[in-house]
């Protein structure tokens, strides 16, 4: 509302050109960023583009990206979930609870299914419960979600301590084992040149990407969630809440409801991150997710998501994950010490803040 | 549909504000195919009437008929069902989404399961842009857009949802001239097809050119209700202002055409897209009134005269005794002896979590520091408590903190802050805005005082009793300039209400 042209003439089609480039000027800066990190990557370690290692980074990002994508959803309607790490690993540890614990180690074979299906089905359940509990707070007794969100995280890591009884749970029975470390399809990505000038079989022009199956669960969630947001008048109602909610609600939208099924989302993600991580340890650890939620919630703004709701695109948070997977992966990759981790995603959030204030100075929004 | 069927009908609608009462017993209906206009002075009840019949609150007592049957109103989104739908005067639009995502709120086309047709969406908004006129692409983001298109964009959207009864609260206020044509054809238009139409406007010329009735409102009570042929604008503006007000004028010994030179000179001041080319000059001990409709440029004016908006907008000049005055710089206005009063006392005035004492001395704070930077707190109390007798406050004491006292209380704080840095031209932004009655006057008699000790005043409101009180001079502004001077005894109420609702008498009525 603080536009000061009152001209009805249109716009010119090179303003026209300029206001795109201005709006997808977050993209711009998070690729630019990420093809510095992937040039930088590569003369510290020429085995970095290497079939194996992407095949292995993209599995380590899976659980952050999964995550991610929920968080996405619940910072465009204009709230946050710090919780998400700490539900990842409650959901983990009910999983690990059910498959191990609560299944007999003699069930007979005909049993193991079912049993398998209530252990992987049931934890999904555990995220959208606390995001119920955690929307009807925030909503209704109108208390920031950062606060209610910092008290479910307390509460969802006590829960994981309790259920685990401390303790790390191994030996997740083999077929889910098998889902979580399996690499089942082969991608063709085009031009290792290398391979072609030795052998000159057509077949030797791609590279072939072995995909981990996880990576596929990942994909399906952008997919959904990419049509669920851009697609589907519920994703309508989402921007709308977050970028304005008194418009919203005079358009007859109940902000709140929409808010709290946001809530639900990004708990069932970060459910679904805690089941896929425990397919792809084979193992349960009491403290699995620890940290991640700053994390992620640096991935989304980096990927272009505003902070105070409203804007942002779910497969940006893509770039934003990789961007942080990769700065990790530098520093183990560069050997340096483990303690200054923390540091470098430090300096990360902190930069990913600074970018954002940066973008919209350069788009002109308010 | 029959052409003259009563839509909506309330009766004896009464509402009060805890000790306010503002409604008293208003009846109103609205016709299918007519345009009835709804005016009277800011407090007079139009927008507690309108909110109510827009299901925002609900009546004390009173009856609303829709189509023949009593109502209540569950909240806003059940009138909308009921096919009432407002166009409010602040612009409801989500600022970061496209046009056609905003016509289509909550109302998109599907193919079932919540999956937009986009497709067709895209094709229905270009479809009803087209129909209005409205020269913008569907997949424009909103904040892109003038704010005359966002208006447009908005009274396009309630149209979609094609409603039984469509409320407008003050449409044209943000419009060009171009634009109000548009609008005001629009609105005849959707009269035509059966819509029955409510059109709040301070624009009296706007309301004659196209209502068919005319309710007018004075103290949340029904003054005048009739076919507007019946009526004159004359007697509309002045059953607006009423004939019981007592106005005492102040003393005007002290007069503009002396000989002093000015003590402030404005030449061209214009703010892009804001204000057009202001000129005037006050002098020493002059009350200088500057009014105008909401939206004609009232608070810019004030922003600019003070250097407090952005210097790269701003063009002109202004000068204090003869030195300029650098825009957007506000030290320097301050150095230059020029203080702003705000209109908006919570966001931008008051520290509410500060002291009295706190509040008081923070423009001025050096003058109570020594060379080490420590503050003297027994001077600082001293100061306030000077100023809290002079001033009359209200407080427990110097050390209240400012949340603690009423707004009029806070607002002499303010002025307190301001006056300790001895100004010679004081800006009031709507001085005596959002307080009661008491404070009010009190606050007129400081300015009355300020004055008299020869400090040049530009008192910015849209309080006619205000200006026909304390005003030595009135410029009225419309749509970001002057368009009139008033002096002496050609300040009175009817004057400012013909020239603030568009310009010189001969255009106000039309044939």
């Amino acid at each position: 509302m603080t536009q000061t042209t009152s001209s009805t003439e249109t716009q010119g089609s090179d303003h026209r050109l300029l206001g795109a480039l201005k709006r997808s000027y977050s993209l711009i800066q998070a690729l630019g960023v990420l093809v510095l990190l992937i040039i930088l990557m590569q003369v510290a370690n020429e085995r970095f583009l290497s079939p194996i290692n992407i095949s292995n980074l993209l599995g380590q990002m899976t659980v952050m990206l999964i995550v991610a994508a929920g968080m996405t959803v619940i910072m465009i309607s204009g709230e946050f979930d710090v919780a998400v790490g700490a539900v990842v690993g409650l959901s983990a540890a009910v999983a690990g609870w059910l498959l191990v614990r609560w299944m007999p180690v003699a069930t007979a074979a005909d049993q193991q299914t079912w049993v398998i299906l209530v252990g992987v089905l049931v934890p999904l359940l555990v995220g959208p419960a606390i995001g119920i509990f955690a929307g009807l707070v925030v909503t209704k007794a109108h208390i920031p979600s950062f606060i209610v969100t910092l008290g479910t995280l307390m509460m969802a890591r006590s829960l994981t301590l309790v259920v685990t009884q401390g303790q790390p749970i191994p030996d997740i029975p083999e077929p889910i084992r098998a889902f979580g470390q399996g690499r089942w399809v082969n991608l063709p990505l085009p031009f290792d040149f290398s391979g072609f000038t030795e052998s000159g079989a057509l077949a030797d022009l791609f590279m072939w990407l072995p995909i981990q199956n996880i990576v596929w669960v990942a994909v399906v969630v952008y997919a959904i969630g990419w049509f669920l947001l851009e697609r589907t008048t519920f994703g309508k109602r989402v921007y709308a809440v977050g970028s304005n909610r008194t418009v919203a609600m005079l358009s007859g939208i109940r902000a709140d409801r929409i808010k709290i099924y946001c809530f639900m989302i990004v708990g069932f993600t970060a459910s679904l991150a805690g089941v896929v991580s425990v397919s792809r340890l084979g193992a349960v650890s009491p403290n699995t997710g620890e940290g991640l939620e700053f994390e992620v919630i640096a991935a989304v703004v980096i990927g272009g998501t505003s902070l105070s709701g409203g804007q942002g695109r779910i497969l940006r948070s893509i770039i934003g994950v990789i961007i942080i997977a990769l700065t990790r992966n530098f520093l183990n990759l560069a050997r340096i010490e483990v303690f200054w981790q923390g540091f470098a995603t430090g300096t990360i959030i902190l930069a990913a803040v600074l970018l954002e204030a940066l973008q919209r100075r350069i788009s002109g929004r308010q | 549909m029959q052409p003259s069927s009563v839509l909506l009908d309330c009766t004896g609608i009464v509402k009060s504000f805890a000790a306010v009462r503002a409604l008293r017993g208003v009846d109103f209906a609205v016709t299918a195919g007519r345009v009835r206009g709804l005016v009277g002075e800011n407090g007079a009840g139009k927008s507690t009437l309108t909110k109510i019949i827009a299901g925002l609150y609900p009546p004390d007592a009173g009856t609303i008929r829709l189509g023949g049957t009593p109502v209540r109103f569950g909240g806003a989104d059940d009138a909308l069902d009921k096919g009432i739908v407002t166009v409010h005067q602040d612009i409801n639009l989500v600022q970061t989404m496209t046009v056609a995502e905003n016509l289509f709120l909550n109302n998109e086309p599907t193919r079932g399961f919540g999956i937009i047709r986009r497709r067709q969406m895209h094709e229905s908004a270009e479809r009803l842009l087209g129909q209005y006129e409205i020269d913008v692409s569907p997949d424009a983001v909103v904040s892109e857009l003038p704010n005359d298109l966002k208006k447009m964009v908005q009274i396009a959207k309630a149209v979609s949802l094609q409603p039984r009864v469509l409320l407008l609260d003050e449409p044209t206020s943000s419009l060009t001239e171009a634009e109000v044509r548009v609008a005001l054809r629009l609105i005849r238009s959707l009269a035509e097809s059966g819509v029955g139409i409510v059109l709040i406007s301070h624009y009296l010329n706007e309301i004659f050119e196209v209502c068919d009735d005319l309710t007018v409102m004075r103290d949340g009570q029904v003054v005048a209700d009739g076919p507007i042929a019946e009526t004159t604008l004359p007697a509309v503006v002045s059953a607006m202002v009423g004939r019981d007000v007592v106005t005492t004028r102040r003393d005007k010994s002290r007069s503009a055409e002396d000989d002093r030179p000015p003590l402030m000179t404005v030449q061209n001041l214009s703010v892009a897209g804001r204000l057009k080319a202001i000129s005037f000059s006050l002098w020493p001990g002059e009350v200088l009134g500057v009014t105008g409709l909401a939206g004609s440029g009232l608070d810019e004016l004030a922003r600019a005269v003070f250097g407090a908006s952005g210097s790269s907008k701003t063009s002109g000049r202004v000068t204090v005794d003869g030195t300029p005055i650098p825009p957007g710089n506000p030290p320097a206005s301050l150095a230059a002896g020029i203080a702003l009063l705000t209109s908006d006392r919570l966001r931008e005035g008051i520290l509410p979590a500060f002291t009295l004492v706190d509040n008081i001395c923070l423009p001025v704070l050096p003058r109570f520091a020594n060379r080490l930077g420590v503050l003297d707190r027994k001077a600082m109390v001293e100061t306030s408590e000077r100023n809290i007798i002079r001033l009359n406050v209200r407080t427990p004491g110097p050390y209240a903190l400012a949340r603690q006292l009423s707004g009029g209380n806070q607002q002499k704080v303010l002025f307190a802050k301001w006056l300790e840095t001895e100004p010679r031209v004081f800006v009031m932004d709507e001085p005596t805005i959002g307080i009661d009655v008491g404070s009010k006057a009190e606050i007129r008699d400081i300015i009355d005082e300020i004055a008299a000790a020869g400090v040049g005043i530009v008192l910015v409101t849209t309080e006619l009793e205000e200006l026909v009180s304390l005003c030595d001079r009135v410029l009225v502004m419309f749509r970001g300039a002057i368009v009139a001077e008033l002096t002496g005894e050609a300040i009175e109420r009817e004057a400012i209400l013909h020239a603030s609702a568009g310009g010189v008498e001969s255009k106000a009525v039309p044939a």
